[in-house]
């Protein structure tokens, strides 16, 4: 059986200025797809409200029963941001390692 | 007991002076710097205060006094001026003085106590500033460094009250609100909770940025809560939902914490509660428990953790099957963590600190290491001699450990000379005023090292050396403007390695030596024939004669002729040497060459006769052999080629008078001497030696080209050679020979 699988992949710095649009792509894709997959590879800097909408993402998924999977290379940015914020004990290289070192972040 | 603190107390009081007399040198030239102006008031209160304490009641009156008129200083009502710093300074050494003769403190010193207070409060009631005259008042920084020495918090206006103020409150009331502004000696831990307010996107702060900040000031640790996060179809990305709790080990005092968050905290909700205070003598690093930590923080009561510790698990998980957060048991965890590690990574710091030892026990190791290294050579020695090899090899370790443990017993005595040369900032402004002249000192390399016993010895002819270049180099400000030069003159006072020596340079823009009016006075005094030919670098020499002097009077500065002979002698008492370049019209340089140290030296062993000599193996550049016939060829002409340049020699078997037959083949040891190399003849050369130096008996001290006396292996004694006297004896010799 095939996986019905929406990538969203954000680029550039993804902060308060893009995040809503964001925020109704992955609304979208919680709707029409699963799992989703969102895509750190093209992504150079956040801010917080990003996290936000990670954290929000995760658990709009886990209350939906849809995955929700993170994929690609984190950029050095965005690990060191993630770490100075407290969201992770370790800086990740790659956006899968969040899913077990994002603080209270239980991806299924 | 008081005996031992007083001395503490003292040695800790000079360093205070010194800091005190180079902040006031720096302040005199930036009347206007708040933080040197604090520096200054804090040391005469620490002064006061432990002299109070110690038992120096003259002291402590005094310093009070002065610190009255600082305190006018760090308000703005009085300014920084020269007559000022004088007067504070001519204080500081007053109060130098009591402390070196505290039995003579009585009538004399109250005197020249209540002399000073008397100038000290004119200067106040004259140098009052009129309103709008005034220095700009103090701004918060200052106050704040300020406030530092007197131990007192200083009110920042109005902040906003975090949701658990009255808890911070108990806190600073715990530490006598002592920890708000200044600095910790050592580092505190503080709990910060911070819950931005939902808009800080919008006002352009972001808060993790924040966070940075405060991870510069020390260690950090951040638990973020994201509880409040709303559910993504109902977030609003501008707004902030994430609030954190960050604990910062730091020395900073709280407001200094407490302002990073400046531009947020209108908005947000705030508050840093001091949570661990240790002074690092703490018997264990560990902190609070777990339990005690949440009820603590109003997380758990003190009923609910007692029942569910009895049940013996592990007390987190209890505490989150008994409905507490999971996100505030983990926090307080982390809270415990980062605590227990800040007190450990302090108290291994603390461990490592450095101690402060009395240079007489110094002194007493280096003697011992001194025994230590001799028994070393004779271990040796016995060890080849009865050809045993297990012997040899507990020989040969202990020669290693031996060696390390002197290289690092003499490591212990090197100190900076930098501790000397700030001295000579104060010596050049009195002088300065004194004389009429505008003299600068700088100084270059006050970070090398060299052992103590030669720095101590090295002052009294850096002095000399100073006060005759500004009393006889140094120009007044008229004739330095009529020969086109700068009215501030400069006095360049530099330090350097060179092999095992240091060279120490004391350098002016004066006027250069007046060669004639040397030789003038030379020949007045007899010490030179009318008309004998003479060259620059013989004329300069003359001034190393005892007694010479050029100055047609005598000054409080100089002119007694006790300057130039006496700075020689302790030169070559240190084992140095001391050479004069100048240039007329342009300044002199004054150089001395001085041995890193005067206990232990790398030697060069060899033998004239029966008798064994050291050479410091600083000195020597190369051995060459030198035959019988050679030496017969060249009959009186004491003269080999080598390198294709001519090498003169000394034959040391002449020096010492050794009668019997010379070898077949002899050793030259080529030594350099001011630029020049010099060959002494010997025996044979045996090698390397590590030279403990012994001083001669009186009787012996005074033989010329002997320096002291050293321990072989075998119990009997090399002399070692004072080779710049030899060098200086055969040169003398070569001059009326030919």
């Amino acid at each position: 059986m095939s996986e019905n699988i929406k990538v969203v992949s954000p680029e550039g710095v993804v902060g308060i200025a893009s995040c809503n649009e964001l925020r109704v792509q992955l609304l979208q894709a919680f709707d029409t797809a699963d799992p989703v997959l969102l895509n750190f590879s093209h992504i150079e800097r956040i801010d917080l409200s990003f996290v936000q909408i990670l954290y929000a993402a995760v658990r709009e998924a886990g209350i939906r029963g849809v995955g929700f999977r993170l994929n690609g290379e984190v950029s050095k940015e965005v690990g060191e941001y993630l770490v100075a914020g407290g969201f992770c004990k370790e800086a990740p290289t790659e956006a899968r390692e969040l899913e077990n070192h994002l603080v209270e972040l239980q991806v299924k | 007991m008081l005996d031992k603190f007083q001395d503490s107390f003292r040695e800790e009081a000079y360093e205070l002076l010194n800091d005190l007399e180079r902040i006031l040198l720096v302040l005199e030239d930036h009347p206007d710097s708040h933080e040197d102006i604090a520096a200054v008031f804090r040391v005469m209160h620490t002064v006061k205060g432990s002299a109070g304490m110690f038992g120096f009641t003259e002291v402590a009156r005094f310093a009070h006094e002065v610190e009255s008129t600082l305190d006018e200083v760090r308000n703005g009502k009085l300014p920084v001026t020269p007559q000022l710093v004088s007067l504070t300074l001519d204080a500081r050494d007053h109060i130098r003085e009591m402390l070196q003769e505290p039995a003579a403190a009585g009538p004399k010193f109250t005197m020249i106590s209540d002399e000073l207070i008397a100038k000290f409060q004119d200067h106040v009631s004259s140098a009052h500033v009129k309103p709008g005259t005034a220095p700009q008042a103090p701004d918060a920084s200052l106050e704040e460094l300020t406030a530092e020495a007197e131990g007192r918090s200083v009110s920042k206006g109005p902040v906003k009250l975090a949701a658990d103020a009255d808890k911070e409150q108990g806190s600073a009331d715990t530490n006598g609100m002592m920890g708000e502004t200044r600095n910790h000696e050592h580092p505190v831990t503080y709990r910060i909770a911070f819950k931005p307010g939902e808009s800080v996107f919008i006002n352009g702060t972001n808060p993790v940025l924040l966070l940075d900040e405060l991870a510069e000031m020390g260690e950090l640790s951040v638990i973020a809560y994201t509880e409040a996060i709303q559910p993504l179809g109902r977030l609003e990305p501008e707004n902030c939902y994430v609030a954190w709790d960050l604990l910062l080990t730091t020395k900073k005092g709280r407001t200094v914490v407490r302002d990073v968050f400046m531009f947020v905290e209108d908005d947000s909700e705030l508050s840093v509660e001091l949570i661990d205070e240790p002074e690092g003598d703490e018997d264990d690093h560990e902190y609070r428990r777990l339990g005690q930590i949440l009820v603590d923080r109003g997380f758990a009561e003190a009923g609910q953790v007692e029942s569910i510790a009895v049940r013996q698990r592990r007390l987190g998980e209890m505490l989150v099957e008994d409905g507490i957060d999971p996100r505030h048991v983990e926090a307080a965890l982390v809270e415990q963590e980062h605590v227990e590690r800040s007190r450990k990574k302090l108290q291994n710091e603390l461990g490592s600190a450095s101690v402060r030892v009395s240079s007489e026990k110094l002194d007493e190791l280096v003697d011992l290491v001194g025994e230590l290294v001799t028994l070393q050579a004779r271990l040796t020695q016995t060890a080849v001699h009865i050809g045993h090899s297990g012997l040899t090899l507990v020989s040969e370790s202990f020669d290693r450990l031996a060696t390390e443990l002197r290289d690092n017993t003499m490591s212990l005595r090197m100190v900076p000379i930098g501790t000397t040369f700030s001295k000579f900032k104060r010596l050049v402004r009195d002088l300065s005023h004194e004389l009429g002249k505008q003299v600068e000192i700088k100084t270059v390399g006050a970070e090398t090292e060299l052992d103590k016993s030669v720095i101590d010895r090295l002052n009294d002819p850096l002095v000399h050396l100073i006060r005759n270049s500004m009393d006889h180099g140094i120009e007044k400000p008229a004739d330095r403007a009529a020969a086109g030069k700068p009215i501030d003159a400069q006095i360049l006072l530099k330090a350097e390695h060179s092999g095992a020596t240091v060279l120490v340079t004391v350098e002016d823009d004066g006027a250069g030596l007046n060669r004639a009016r040397i030789r003038a006075r030379a020949e007045e005094r007899g010490i030179i024939a009318p008309g004998q030919e003479l060259n620059d670098s013989d004329i300069d020499e003359l001034l190393f004669a005892p007694g010479f002097s050029t100055s047609e009077n005598v000054t409080s500065v100089s002119g007694r002729g006790v300057g130039m002979d006496v700075v020689r002698r302790e030169i070559e008492g240190l084992g140095g040497t001391v050479a004069i370049h100048s240039t007329p019209g342009e300044g002199t340089c004054i150089e001395l060459a001085i041995p890193l140290t005067l206990a232990i030296i790398e030697g060069l062993l060899v033998q004239v006769g029966e008798a064994m000599y050291v050479f410091p193996l600083s000195a020597v550049g190369e051995c060459i052999e030198l035959t019988h016939q050679e030496r017969m060829n060249n009959g009186k002409r004491h003269f080999v080629a080598n390198r294709g340049e001519v090498l003169p020699y000394v034959v040391l078997r002449d020096v010492f008078g050794v009668s019997d037959n010379e070898p077949e083949i002899e050793q030259i040891v080529v030594v350099s001497s001011q630029g020049e190399d010099i060959g002494f003849v010997v025996d044979e050369v045996i090698g390397d030696h590590q030279t403990v130096i012994k001083n001669l008996g009186r009787l012996y001290r005074h033989i010329e080209g002997i320096s002291g006396a050293t321990i072989l292996g075998d119990g009997s004694v090399a002399l070692i050679l004072d080779v710049q006297k030899l060098c200086s004896l055969a040169k003398r010799e070569h001059q009326v020979t030919h």
